[in-house]
């Protein structure tokens, strides 16, 4: 199965978004756009969960998008379109959380309304549930449960998370995305798992708030 | 927090995400389905992964509107742009690289033709020079007539081939004088 994989022209013959890739190698504008338009909002879903906020997540796969042109004359169709696409989300997230890091190592400590932004999951909910009908609050409650759920997790075991339940991603897909072995993942997608299970549990059991990771933001060292 | 079974340690919690997940092969499958099926606390713990797994499809789909999409090939022709005028800023340079080197193979090829052409034409000056002595007794020469004889007389140094050097002062020899 491997060695089918490794054949040459198997992925262009297989995945369109690789011929569409090929064409943007040869300069194909429309190519171009037209991979925007099929992957922009998957990758900003898988951004929007590593980035702290939806402005940043924006600007990040606005950067993907870029490395992506910028790449096109180095393409070369060894794996699945998406997997090489997020291959490179992956570069960009880890290159921003680097960044952050470094930025917030040459600043002053988090102010206390920083933390509240981040991990205050209780203030969070509030203020976004504050005037709005039940039904609509509970959804939009437990969104921002999940949400604030996923930030328990470390950037390795969330990346692998979310293109194991956005991307749908098999194990294998994943190691080569984010540069590691299959057991790697197994491990990761394990632990993340637990962690979940283990944080919304009261919420699911007994509609209880999960307690808040105060300090631990998407950006959070690993 | 729960606490899980005694048979739950980590590898095995591995091994039921990756059942859950459909990563396991089909003798390693049958594993945990037996063990789902003979321990309810294992089943409990399976229940209680997915339901959280199952939570995160509650989180809302993203949205990307027209104004990104553009804004992000705009980014993209900027960037083409910027390349395609890096590169036109970068052409008169070549292009005087290019005659730079054009200029220095042409006045290389030059010298070596005039050095060529010199040393060929002083060794032809040199073998003139060489006849000059014999040049100035020819009319000694041609008086004898006889070759055989001219040739024993200079191996007897009767008739020098080569004409004495004149003193310090002396006025150049005139061969044409008697």
């Amino acid at each position: 199965m491997a060695s089918q994989d490794r054949e040459p022209g198997r992925y262009e013959l297989r995945d369109p978004d690789v011929r569409l890739m090929l064409q943007v190698r040869d300069d194909d504008a429309a190519a171009f756009e037209e991979l925007m338009l099929r992957y922009q909002h998957r990758v900003l879903r898988v951004l929007e969960h590593l980035a702290p906020n939806r402005s940043e997540a924006e600007d990040l796969t606005q950067e993907v998008f870029l490395r992506v042109f910028r790449a096109r004359k180095s393409y070369t169709p060894d794996s699945k379109f998406s997997t090489w696409l997020f291959t490179i989300v992956h570069r960009v997230a880890s290159n921003a959380r680097r960044n952050q890091a470094r930025r917030r190592e040459s600043q002053l400590p988090a102010t206390p309304s920083g933390q509240v932004a981040h991990g205050g999951m209780e203030q969070l909910v509030q203020a976004t549930t504050g005037s709005m009908p039940s039904r609509v609050m509970a959804k939009v409650e437990m969104r921002e449960i999940v949400r604030a759920a996923l930030t328990h997790l470390n950037p390795r075991q969330r990346m692998a998370v979310l293109l194991n339940k956005f991307e749908g991603m098999s194990y294998a897909d994943i190691a080569e995305t984010m540069g590691v072995s299959v057991s790697a993942v197994k491990s990761l997608l394990s632990r993340a798992r637990v962690t979940l299970k283990d944080v919304l549990e009261p919420y699911l059991a007994q509609g209880r708030r999960p307690r808040s990771e105060n300090g631990s933001g998407p950006w959070s060292p690993l | 927090m729960s606490t899980p079974s005694p048979e739950l340690d980590e590898r095995l919690q591995a091994d039921l995400v990756a059942y859950l997940d459909g990563e396991l092969d089909a003798e390693q499958a049958r594993r945990i389905e037996r063990l789902l099926y003979s321990h309810p606390g294992v089943q409990e713990e399976v229940r209680k992964l997915e339901a959280s797994w199952d939570l995160l499809d509650e989180l809302p789909q993203t949205h990307v509107d027209e104004r990104f999409t553009r804004t992000t090939v705009e980014l993209v022709i900027d960037q083409l742009s910027g390349q395609l005028q890096s590169q036109q800023r970068s052409l008169p340079r070549q292009l005087r690289r290019r005659w730079l080197a054009w200029s220095l193979l042409f006045g290389l090829t030059a010298f070596a033709t005039v050095v060529a052409l010199d040393s060929l034409w002083f060794a032809r000056q040199r073998r003139m020079l060489e006849q000059v002595p014999l040049l100035l007794r020819l009319e000694q020469y041609e008086e004898v007539r006889d070759v055989r004889f001219l040739k024993q007389m200079v191996e007897q140094n009767l008739v020098p081939l080569v004409p004495e050097p004149p003193a310090e002062g002396d006025s150049p020899p005139r061969s044409n004088q008697p």
